[in-house]
């Protein structure tokens, strides 16, 4: 019964934390200079979870490797050349698999 | 008066009658044609999102059926919380005897990432009808938020794209854990596809960054992210992510003036 009782309430916490900004004021127009914060949320919040699955698995353990860095660097240069998601990610999987069959 | 009367005209007479009926489907027939359209499209984008992530939905099922945690309660977190990490955590500190209380401030605390996600999201919810403003939220996966934050569309196609993204990870949430629970550990789950993950979020992330303000945004996040590592449960995404907007932010005024 304890599990059910946690699974429960823990959904009802994570829909409230997922839901909290949209629930509240998601169907106000909110001042010009809060506007202005939040179009730089998604890109900081998007690169730090990028981030934060590379050099650590969540528990301690840092992760990030040569072959890792090495990826990351080609498709963030091949995602400003080209301006594409495949470019990007095409790039990245290649150096990373080459990288890491070589070392 | 001719001109007159062009002038007040309309340039499309409005049909009447059976004219008005065939008018009306056909444009019923054209709107739900381009939701489904966004909704496969979300569908599409999602699928690889998701690869990755199997192992790691095996291994939480494997988790479940070695612990303590009946098995059919288990499966259940996976429709109540919807999210892998903190899914595990609670299982995992319920499998070591923690308390309830403990369990569930440790799932929270995984969580609590999504929170700068809601706000991310405001602008694509403020012309969302009320009923998706309070289901919407129930589906913001990182998944979903990685898909939804950079999908530029109408709000009525960003609804279907995101409904499609989220409710394809749903489903295959509920099937891979409850693989993972039934087969338990006769399935192997070292896979070495770990990099996928961030590579994909990657791509979606850098053609997207055409403002510099968001450029700088997301490179300050990424730098601080990677800065604090050691910050247990991914606490160092809620200082980079910190960082990052108030870097952008800053950005912004800057260029203003």
């Amino acid at each position: 019964m304890t599990a059910w009782i946690v699974f429960v309430v823990a959904g009802i916490g994570t829909y409230l934390s997922r839901g909290l900004f949209i629930l509240i004021v998601g169907h106000k127009v909110l001042p010009e200079k809060v506007e202005r914060g939040l179009r730089n949320i998604g890109p900081a919040v998007l690169a730090a979870l990028t981030a934060s699955l590379l050099t650590t698995d969540g528990l301690g353990v840092f992760l990030t490797s040569v072959p890792e860095v090495a990826a990351m660097v080609t498709g963030v240069i091949a995602g400003v050349w080209r301006r594409s998601f495949t470019a990007s990610f095409m790039a990245a999987i290649v150096v990373w698999t080459a990288l890491s069959f070589l070392l | 008066m001719k001109l007159f009367r062009e002038h007040i005209a309309p340039a499309e007479p409005k049909p009447r009658g059976e004219a008005a009926d065939l008018a009306g489907t056909a444009n019923m027939r054209r709107v739900p044609s381009e939701v489904r359209r966004s909704a496969l499209a979300g569908m599409r984008a999602m699928v690889p999102l998701l690869l990755p992530a199997i192992p790691f939905a095996l291994v939480i099922g494997v988790a479940i059926a070695e612990s303590s945690v009946p098995n059919l309660a288990g499966w259940f977190s996976s429709s109540f919380m919807f999210g892998g990490a903190s899914q595990l955590t609670a299982v995992t500190l319920l499998g070591d005897g923690a308390g309830a209380v403990a369990a569930i401030i440790g799932a929270l605390t995984v969580n609590a990432r999504h929170i700068m996600y809601s706000a991310a999201l405001v602008p694509q919810f403020r012309t969302q009808p009320r009923w998706f403003r309070r289901f919407g939220p129930y589906l913001l996966l990182d998944q979903v938020f990685a898909l939804a934050s950079t999908h530029d569309a109408p709000p009525r196609n960003w609804r279907s794209y995101y409904i499609g993204a989220g409710v394809t990870a749903w489903i295959l949430w509920q099937l891979l854990v409850g693989a993972g629970v039934l087969f338990g550990p006769s399935i192997s789950a070292d896979l070495d596809i770990d990099f996928v993950v961030p590579a994909l979020f990657l791509g979606l992330l850098v053609p997207a960054l055409v403002r510099r303000p968001a450029a700088v945004a997301a490179v300050v996040g990424a730098a601080v992210t990677a800065a604090f590592w050691q910050i247990p449960n991914r606490g160092g995404m809620l200082v980079g992510g910190i960082a990052g907007v108030l870097a952008g932010y800053l950005a912004e005024s800057w260029s203003r003036e």
